[in-house]
């Protein structure tokens, strides 16, 4: 059962920041539905107010620019985003990890903003939108910023939004010359949320290269790892003596911090050594 | 504190218009408001599929939908799915009354696909949207259409093959072929 | 006239049969349409909605509950504590209260509950409910439970009701019952045996999750009748033990059990219905409904029991198993009322179907402090044949034996004799036929099956010759099953078959089909026993205790063997009444006459004969006099010869029919991530004979799904304190539409049974049985790894294999 609350269906961007002015607190957006509406029903969130910004045409946006670079409505579903036929090659990563988000209802409402404000440590679409470098486009009455995916997730469920702030957009760079890709560990082959994933983003070739790694569920927040200098991409061992420093996997229902560290080296072996191969192509 | 509000929208191609409350679900709205009691509840989380419905084509948990947030929308439910659709005539043996039963309902039933019945309905809407966008899946889009509806007694194998069945009857024009 | 129980009751020559068809399910389009109502679809006028409050400690005092604030808030109408409810409920071990008595025994047990107007004000109501506990010190382990010193979680054992001369509770400890059976001289075997093995095994708790939660309405009418709607497997059951526990008359209690979402065993007894009934007495006689959350389904409706083992086996040098030491410890959870049948059950056939001289048997039900366990397909089966099975091939293993080879020269077959003293015999099934069937349909003994050897020696790579992938490991393995229904030794069903004016047949029995058919394969034994066409077969679907006749439960997969004489009978009886009127009207002796084609005629008569419609009504004479009256069959029937058990050595008769049964399975596993995947899974069942194909193969792929589920997937994790961690699908994970096998076979043996219709048995729980066994079995031929403990997740997995291999994992 939900608790009370009431609905608001702004008509506009602007009306939907004034509510959030007006209501400072007490209200929360209203995107896909699939992480709040559960956690309303389960007395964690308890709004006065849920406003639903679905049918905002700006926030549904989702457009190859000029510049190859992505522009993703905040409410763009994630099932959308899996269809977009013209998303490029090098973005595939953002494919990949939208095929393995929830199921095909859940994909059918929930929303590539929702998933980062929702802001699992486990979200499917932080590590891949983190290592292609994506950013999000805020806006409030009182103006817009753009947050860095790197530093727009903070703690668990939690971002740097303020109150007020509404995310609009993410926007995801042109991916020339990057090849990309994502893997989940999963406890059965069916829907299941991440006992890790990963992500990969590798760019320029044997010349240059330049490495990305985003991880879930292996830290408070989703990681990007990025300090991968003077290391060669073929390098496994030495990749992973990076990441494993990085990351601080603990035991929980899902899995253990010794199992989600194993699996960590599996899903990034077989990441970079898939990239390898796609990008000498 | 929450108003109650009129809404419109079109359920299994009727126009419809009824109060609803804000916090009410889509499903709360169709199994209680409107006893469209054919969707079920199995668990409240958009982990089972029980209460699959289509919104806009598109199938969706209604347990996790709010009736205001499908305003002006149209709905199909179980109790939609083969009124007018192409529905086949078909004389089988025991007392299947089978007219008014589309294709894909004959086939669940001429496959074992069901046993308890309770995931059935999510089910077949979930292979109806299917279909609706892709009239000739593969085993594997099979599979994925429907690996958000949980089924704990038929172990699945026999839902696939009645909905590739069901596929290949009415990409031929609902012509039956005895299995 | 021919006995229709006679041994291996066939059919008649020349007819079109029915039996063996895969006739289509008759609720197929009321289920396709959504139009079949269920428990929580159904709504009455003036309803109240209940809801429950939760211990969220697995052990404590009650010490307070205040209720006032819930009781004045508008819309309630009724609250209870467990003060109010004095009374104990439950099927063989009358244990369980209604509302936590005075103590809470597991975190989810309901310490209160209250109906009000609207599911709202019914939550709303619950947060107004302030509930003093003091915490005891929760005990989670079964073994741990059985130490001296452990805390008590039941500390009045020794003042309950259970039935006498079966169960065998030890007062003041936490053993509910302790089942012994001792066959011959275990230390002799011993002392003879040229290698003894032991071994230990789990299996933890799992849940039978149907789709549908357990949900019930119930009326306790102004003029104290009390009506009862209800998503259960066993009317009569429902309303037997409420009567007993709240002191109401049999008949006036009526309980209805609409269609059934799944239940597996989990809806079988009496789970939410004395409680709605209280409720709706409580609340001046309003009809009060109660559907449980999907989390009350995991924390505070019943679960499997888990089982701790230990196996102890003696084999001779040619590698007959000589002696056999058996521990089963049951962890019950809070509860045991059905679950002390399981440890007794597990007991009696806990050895697996082997022929094995000296046998000691000690089967103990354990409480703990956690949501308790029932009846859940397999009844045992499926945890102890982990063990068994496991055993099996370890002992094969330490023989240099094959698996295959070692179980054909141990299994059982006509001669001999059970560890319960009963004699097998070529009516009994044939466990040899199945294990031949799976072994060939696996390939047995193909791509390397060689025994692995002692303790286990790594043999990747296993299964050579088919398309391995990317360093995965191929194995096979194998397992026998074998069960009986487990059920009192007067479990009786009865039938009636009543015919409408159009001669076609209303055939009711109390016997639920939940989901597995057996509506459908019933009615096709009516049709085929009157020789009326399905059509004219009017299997009323409502169970009704005041209009269906008795049966026992729809457990044990005795439907339709025990269903099925019944029918048989009534349709034996109707004929016979049909015929009685017959005779006269046609001055004939009754011996001259035969039946079908809807007729009653004079054998050998083109012309000479009656139709039915003209006598299920009585039969009237071209002058107007009429004789007979309207036909009614009557069928019933009592599992005959079996026995209670000697509380000593457990001998005596308790199975009317074993079903046996065997699995063969290939799969793959990726030693890297521990994944485990089912290439192919052959099971095959000697049913005696079968009845509708097409349903015995969907209670097979079904039952082995679900069984590959407990296997791999499933089971219940607690933090330290005892609350269930994973109370819901997001993790308690259940199988999808993409984690079936690739290949599923199901064969099925027909040894006719001396006592089923047409020579049947059940089949509706063996599918799930062994199937974690088979699995595990073929992990070690694939990795040559063993795990003893369930499931094998591919965590668990992925750590043994770590393990084993000793060395740090390079991907």
């Amino acid at each position: 059962m939900l608790p009370r609350f009431g609905y608001l269906r702004p008509a506009t961007l602007g009306e939907t920041t004034r509510a959030l002015d007006d209501y400072a607190g007490e209200a929360r957006i209203l995107a896909g539905g699939t992480d709040l509406l559960i956690s309303m029903k389960d007395g964690v969130s308890n709004p006065k107010y849920l406003i639903d910004i679905k049918h905002l045409p700006e926030l549904r946006r989702l457009e190859l620019a000029a510049d190859s670079s992505l522009t993703i409505g905040a409410c763009v579903t994630v099932n959308e985003l899996l269809v977009f036929a013209p998303l490029p090659s090098g973005m595939a990563a953002l494919r990949e990890a939208a095929s393995w988000l929830g199921t095909n209802q859940v994909r059918n409402r929930a929303t590539v903003g929702g998933n980062l404000c929702n802001a699992s440590p486990a979200s499917d679409l932080a590590p891949p939108l983190l290592v292609l470098g994506a950013s999000v486009r805020a806006l409030s009455a009182r103006g817009e910023r753009v947050i860095p995916l790197k530093d727009f997730i903070t703690c668990p469920k939690g971002t740097c939004l303020l109150k007020h702030e509404l995310a609009v957009e993410i926007v995801v760079p042109a991916a020339e010359g990057t090849v990309s890709g994502f893997a989940k560990r999963t406890r059965i082959r069916g829907h299941d949320l991440s006992v890790v994933n990963a992500a990969a983003a590798l760019r320029g070739g044997r010349k240059a290269p330049y490495l990305k790694i985003g991880l879930g569920a292996v830290a408070p927040t989703p990681l990007l790892i990025d300090a991968f200098d003077g290391i060669d991409p073929g390098d496994e061992a030495g990749i992973m003596k990076v990441i494993s420093a990085a990351i601080a996997p603990i035991d929980d229902v899902r899995g253990s911090g010794f199992y989600r560290r194993s699996m960590v080296r599996v899903l990034v072996g077989d990441l970079v050594r898939r990239l390898g191969e796609a990008g000498s192509k | 504190m929450s108003p109650v509000r009129l809404i419109n929208l079109v359920i299994n191609g009727e126009r419809v218009s009824v109060e609803v409350e804000d916090n009410w679900t889509l499903l709360r709205l169709l199994r209680d408001e409107l006893a469209l009691t054919g969707t079920k509840e199995g668990c409240a989380r958009g982990e089972c599929g029980a209460c699959t419905v289509i919104v806009d084509g598109l199938p969706v948990n209604a347990c996790l939908v709010l009736a205001r947030e499908v305003e002006g929308r149209e709905i199909v439910t179980i109790e939609g799915e083969g009124r007018g659709r192409g529905a086949g005539r078909r004389a089988g043996p025991g007392l299947q009354a089978s007219a008014g039963l589309s294709p894909l309902q004959q086939a669940f039933i001429d496959h074992g696909a069901l046993q308890c019945g309770f995931c059935t309905a999510g089910m077949i809407m979930s292979a109806r949207a299917l279909l609706m966008r892709n009239p000739d899946p593969t085993e594997a889009e099979v599979k994925e259409a429907i690996s958000g509806n949980l089924c704990r007694c038929t172990g699945y194998q026999p839902i696939v093959e009645a909905i590739l069945d069901a596929a290949y009857r009415e990409r031929n024009g609902g012509e039956w072929v005895q299995t | 006239m021919s006995d229709p129980l006679a041994k291996g009751a066939n059919p008649e020559e020349g007819d079109v049969s029915l039996i063996g068809k895969s006739v289509p399910r008759i609720d197929g389009v009321e289920k396709v349409t959504g139009s079949a109502t269920y428990t929580a679809d159904m709504k009455l006028p003036g309803m109240l909605y209940a809801r429950m409050l939760l211990s969220p400690h697995a052990h404590a005092k009650i010490l307070k509950i205040d209720t006032s604030r819930a009781s004045q808030l508008p819309g309630v109408k009724a609250i209870l504590t467990g003060k109010d409810l004095p009374y104990r409920v439950g099927l063989y071990m009358v244990d369980k209260p209604i509302l936590a008595d005075g103590k809470a025994r597991y975190c989810g047990e309901p310490v209160a509950a209250l109906a009000a107007t609207t599911e709202e004000v019914a939550l709303e109501a619950l947060s107004l409910i302030k509930v003093d506990y003091e915490p005891l010190e929760p005990v989670l382990d079964a073994r741990e439970a059985l130490k001296p010193g452990a805390p008590l979680v039941h500390e009045f054992l020794h003042t309950y009701d259970c039935v006498k001369g079966v169960f065998c509770p030890i007062e003041h400890t936490n053993v509910a019952n302790h089942f012994r059976l001792r066959k011959g001289d275990v230390e002799d075997g011993f002392r003879k045996s040229h290698k003894v093995i032991e071994n230990t095994f789990y299996a933890p708790q799992v849940q039978h999750a149907p789709l549908e939660t357990h949900a019930t309405i119930a009326h306790w009418k102004p003029n104290g009748q009390i009506e009862i709607w209800t998503s259960a497997q066993s009317p009569f059951a429902v309303r037997h033990l409420l009567s007993v526990a709240i002191g109401v008359p049999h008949a006036r209690i009526r309980v209805v059990v609409p269609y059934v979402g799944g239940a597996f065993g989990g809806k079988a007894g009496i789970h939410l219905e004395p409680l709605v009934v209280m409720l709706s007495r409580a609340a001046g006689s309003r009809p009060v409904k109660l559907v449980a959350t999907r989390e009350e389904e995991f924390i505070t409706l019943p679960c499997r029991q888990g089982l701790h083992a230990r196996v102890k086996t003696g084999v001779s040098r040619e590698g007959r198993i000589l002696a056999e030491e058996i521990e089963y410890v049951w962890d019950a959870g809070a509860y045991a009322d059905y679950g002390v049948n399981i440890g007794r059950a597990s007991g009696y056939s806990g050895a697996g179907p082997y022929d094995i001289d000296n046998v000691k048997v000690d089967s103990l039900t354990v409480y703990t402090t956690k949501p308790f366990g029932t009846a859940y397909r397999g009844f045992g089966h499926v945890e102890l044949f982990w063990a068994i099975e496991s055993q099996m091939d370890l002992v094969a293993a330490e023989l240099g034996m094959d698996p295959v080879e070692f179980r054909m020269k141990n299994l059982l077959g006509p001669g001999s004799t059970t560890i319960t003293g009963e004699k097998i015999t070529e009516y009994s099934g044939s466990v040899r036929k199945c294990l031949e069937e799976v072994a060939k349909a696996i390939e047995w003994g193909e791509g390397g099956n060689a025994p692995a050897g002692a303790a286990g020696v790594a043999r990747a790579g296993a299964g050579a010759g088919s398309a391995v992938s990317m360093g995965k490991l191929r194995g096979k393995g194998i397992a026998v099953l074998h069960k009986a229904p487990a059920m009192p030794p007067n479990t009786a069903s009865s039938a009636l078959i009543r015919f409408n004016e159009d001669a076609s047949a209303n055939v009711m029995v109390s016997g639920v089909d939940y989901g597995q058919g057996t509506a459908t394969s019933l009615s096709q034994v009516a049709a085929h026993a009157l020789r009326l066409p399905m059509e004219k077969i009017h299997f009323v679907w409502g169970k009704d205790t005041d209009f269906s006749p008795y049966d026992w439960q729809t457990v044990a997969s005795r439907l339709t063997v025990m269903g099925g004489l019944t029918i048989l009978r009534a349709a034996d009886d109707a004929i016979n009444q049909m015929k009685e009127m017959a005779a006269q009207a046609l001055g004939v002796a009754k011996d001259e006459l035969d039946f079908g084609g809807g007729r009653i005629f004079v054998k050998g008569s083109e012309t000479k004969g009656l139709t039915y419609e003209e006598l299920v009504l009585g039969y009237k004479f071209p002058n107007g006099n009429s004789i007979g009256g309207p036909v009614i069959g009557r069928g019933s029937y009592v599992a005959e010869g079996l026995t209670n058990l000697d509380l000593e050595t457990g001998q005596g008769l308790p199975a009317l029919c074993w079903t046996y049964g065997a699995h063969g399975v290939e799969i793959e596993v990726d030693p890297r991530t521990g994944d485990i995947e089912i290439v192919k899974l052959v099971s095959a069942f000697d049913v005696g004979r079968v009845i509708n194909d097409a349903l015995c193969r969907g209670q097979v792929i079904g039952g082995s799904v679900q069984g590959i589920g407990t296997a791999l997937a499933e089971q219940y994790i607690y933090d330290p304190q005892g609350r269930l961690l994973n109370r819901s699908f997001t993790d308690y994970k259940i199988l999808t539409a993409k984690d079936i096998p690739r290949e599923m076979v199901q064969i099925f043996v027909e040894t006719p049974h001396d006592k089923g219709p047409f020579g049947a048995r059940g089949v509706a729980e063996h599918p799930m049985i062994s199937v974690p066994s088979a699995i595990g079995n073929a992990l070690v031929d694939a990795t040559g790894v063993r795990l003893h403990d369930l499931p094998l997740s591919p965590e668990r997995v992925f750590t043994a294999l770590q393990a084993a291999t000793r060395k740090p994992h390079v991907a």
